[in-house]
């Protein structure tokens, strides 16, 4: 019954954006197919099981963008990429990495071969650390992009930010807000064990990115949106 | 009134509100975004803009001017006047518009240093004092703004509660 609930709400808020659910399954697909890609790699690098909860994809109005996964004031480190297609150094959407802080610190140790429980705070070796597992990441998640899309999707080099996730999201919603009113949000969240959330993977692909994702999928990509 | 004792209403992303009762204006994990706050000592009046682009010119959705800095202030100015403030005893503050992403290539992603000078110039051509400033760096700020008395208490990171 919840379910059904929310799945009712997110039909009134896509056609008030004027999309298409069926639209909106598609491009979640993306985020299930190139999500497990991570999920594949970041078990490969920390010697754990990481696996997918769930992907979903969303219109979020912009100035929403920094509440839609978690509390404001959590404390998280993130690793950003701009996507880029091929060589021509368009920006095709956005790439955020997002690991709780607590998260971040037992990832680290793992990566360093540190001992558990080693580490209180992230130094500038562990943000080196996060950096490069988040590069890695997001690289996984492209290269299943590229081969899906048949192009060759290309990442900036990353940047990484740490503190309230409200402050760091408002990064991408400042430049969504710059060309759209809302944005389309592919999120895949991780999971490990008993750790109901260990990290998300949000991916936010421009209207030209949606539409080449919609082909692939053979779903009517002529989007009855407001861009 | 007591700070404690006092009803907060937290201004969300691209919203502006001004009011004229006793009350705190509160913007919650700031990044790159500002907050801009004017307040009329004389009549206890105040308002707090969270806005999220330099200019209404930047932005798309042009139904949402509190969404842009420059836009935001004239707005502020307008209904603190309508609400019997005057132009010429507005005091404001500016706090936010951090890089919260750090890395040498990223200029472009100063979005946060661009609301602050918008904010800057346009207060500076409205001729409105601005009487205090706590802007940049890369971490968040949360952000409480006292209507009655005009202070500000914010937080960044997580150092210690602050008052400008």
């Amino acid at each position: 019954m919840k379910k059904k609930s929310a799945k009712g709400k997110q039909e009134r808020r896509t056609k008030s954006l004027g999309l298409d659910l069926f639209q909106m399954d598609a491009l979640q697909e993306i985020g299930n197919i190139a999500g497990a890609h991570v999920a594949t790699t970041l078990s490969g690098i920390i010697g754990e099981m990481i696996l997918v909860d769930f992907s979903e994809s969303n219109a979020i109005f912009v100035e929403n963008l920094p509440t839609s996964i978690g509390s404001p004031t959590d404390e998280v480190l993130a690793v950003y990429m701009k996507v880029c297609k091929d060589s021509k150094r368009k920006d095709n959407g956005m790439i955020f990495l997002v690991f709780p802080h607590e998260k971040a610190l037992r990832i680290s140790e793992l990566f360093q071969k540190k001992p558990p429980e080693s580490l209180k705070y992230l130094h500038e070796e562990d943000h080196a650390a996060i950096i490069e597992i988040g590069n890695i990441c997001i690289c996984s998640y492209l290269n299943a992009l590229s081969k899906f899309l048949d192009s060759v999707f290309v990442p900036t080099p990353p940047a990484i930010a740490s503190g309230m996730l409200g402050a760091i999201l408002q990064l991408p919603a400042s430049l969504a807000a710059e060309h759209s009113t809302y944005a389309i949000v592919i999120n895949t969240k991780f999971i490990r064990g008993k750790d109901k959330v260990y990290g998300f993977l949000m991916f936010i692909p421009d209207l030209e990115m949606q539409k080449a994702l919609l082909v692939r999928f053979g779903v009517d990509p002529e989007m009855k949106v407001r861009s | 009134m007591k700070v404690e004792e006092m009803e907060e209403l937290i201004v969300p992303a691209g919203k502006y509100y001004v009011v004229s009762n006793p009350i705190r204006l509160a913007c919650i994990g700031l990044g790159s975004c500002l907050a801009i706050t004017m307040h009329d000592p004389r009549k206890g009046l105040g308002g707090l803009a969270h806005t999220m682009l330099p200019t209404y010119s930047d932005g798309h959705d042009k139904e949402n001017p509190g969404k842009y800095t420059d836009m935001a202030i004239y707005l502020m100015i307008d209904e603190l006047i309508e609400l019997g403030g005057h132009k010429s005893g507005l005091k404001a503050k500016i706090v936010g518009g951090a890089q919260m992403f750090q890395n040498p290539n990223t200029d472009f992603l100063d979005i946060g240093k661009r609301n602050i000078d918008s904010a800057i110039r346009t207060l500076e051509n409205e001729g409105i004092c601005l009487v205090s400033k706590h802007v940049g760096g890369s971490k968040g700020r949360n952000v409480w703004f006292d209507v009655c008395t005009g202070m500000i208490d914010l937080q960044m990171g997580r150092n210690a509660m602050i008052s400008i």
